[in-house]
């Protein structure tokens, strides 16, 4: 997916997700401090849930582009054997100082599609 | 009364971390992996990914604040500079105002330097609702 077929408004897809044990135990064994967490899935693996996502849903994206910036608001989070649903969405894109500036909404909801957790993530588009 | 300081979480960006990360978040993006690679990109060499070091964020607002005051918490902020393999990477912030707004930071540390990597802001939620079911309620639904 290059610059320019990127459309603003748009949105790109979404991915299914279950917090189970498999990926709490990866998770824990990087960050031993968050298996505390333990039945709620840590804060922080609101990054790990909208960065596959993103992955999965922008498989054919450019190698190289850069993380630039990045929001996120939790609304609540789910538990073990939760499985819930992350839309991907293109909410803008502009060139400043000649670099390609795209930024993507996230919203994750649980299967009621009750709101989990909203992220907006600002890159530097490589090509 | 919230606390002026953040408490503090270190981590040590290795090989190996960077490698876990990938493997968790499936980013296998070649600017945290192939060193050819990142060398020829405006990095000039591996980078690792800017949400491993977030992580730390999360991690330090959970030590200072608890668990249940995530949900309600934002998050806002930029990668400013990039971590490198062989970095610590330290989190932490300090408040802005009294309704809950907190500067927050990464700083990395290591081959050679000292300097923000994460820049931005953390608004932390409320405290949770206290049950409506306490014993002063009890007592004062069952007096006649």
């Amino acid at each position: 997916m290059t610059f320019d077929r990127l459309q603003p408004g748009s949105v790109l897809g979404q991915c299914d997700f279950e917090f189970n044990e498999a990926t709490f135990g990866e998770w824990s064994a990087l960050f031993p401090d968050d298996s505390a967490s333990r039945p709620t899935m840590p804060s922080a693996m609101v990054a790990m849930v909208l960065m596959r996502a993103f992955i999965s849903i922008m498989r054919d994206r450019p190698p190289g582009n850069i993380h630039a910036g990045q929001k996120f608001r939790i609304v609540s989070l789910p538990v073990l054997g939760d499985r819930f649903t992350t839309q991907l969405q293109c909410l803008s894109k502009d060139i400043r100082n000649s670099r390609r500036w795209v930024t993507f909404g996230s919203e994750t909801s649980d299967a009621a599609s009750r709101p989990l957790f909203f992220g907006e993530m600002t890159t530097l588009w490589a090509a | 009364m919230l606390p002026i300081n953040l408490i503090e979480r270190r981590f040590y960006v290795d090989r190996t971390a960077i490698r876990c990360y990938a493997e968790i978040t499936q980013d296998y993006n070649p600017i945290h992996l192939d060193p050819d690679f990142a060398a020829k990109t405006s990095m000039g060499g591996v980078i690792a990914h800017g949400m491993l070091s977030l992580s730390l964020l999360w991690q330090s607002l959970v030590a200072t604040f608890g668990r249940e005051r995530m949900p309600g918490t934002a998050l806002d902020i930029r990668f400013v500079k990039p971590v490198r393999e062989d970095d610590w990477v330290i989190a932490g912030g300090m408040k802005a105002d009294e309704q809950g707004r907190y500067d927050v930071w990464v700083r990395a540390d290591g081959n050679g330097r000292c300097e923000t990597v994460i820049a931005g802001t953390a608004t932390i939620g409320p405290p949770p609702a206290r049950p409506t079911t306490s014993a002063s309620t009890l007592i004062a639904k069952e007096s006649p």
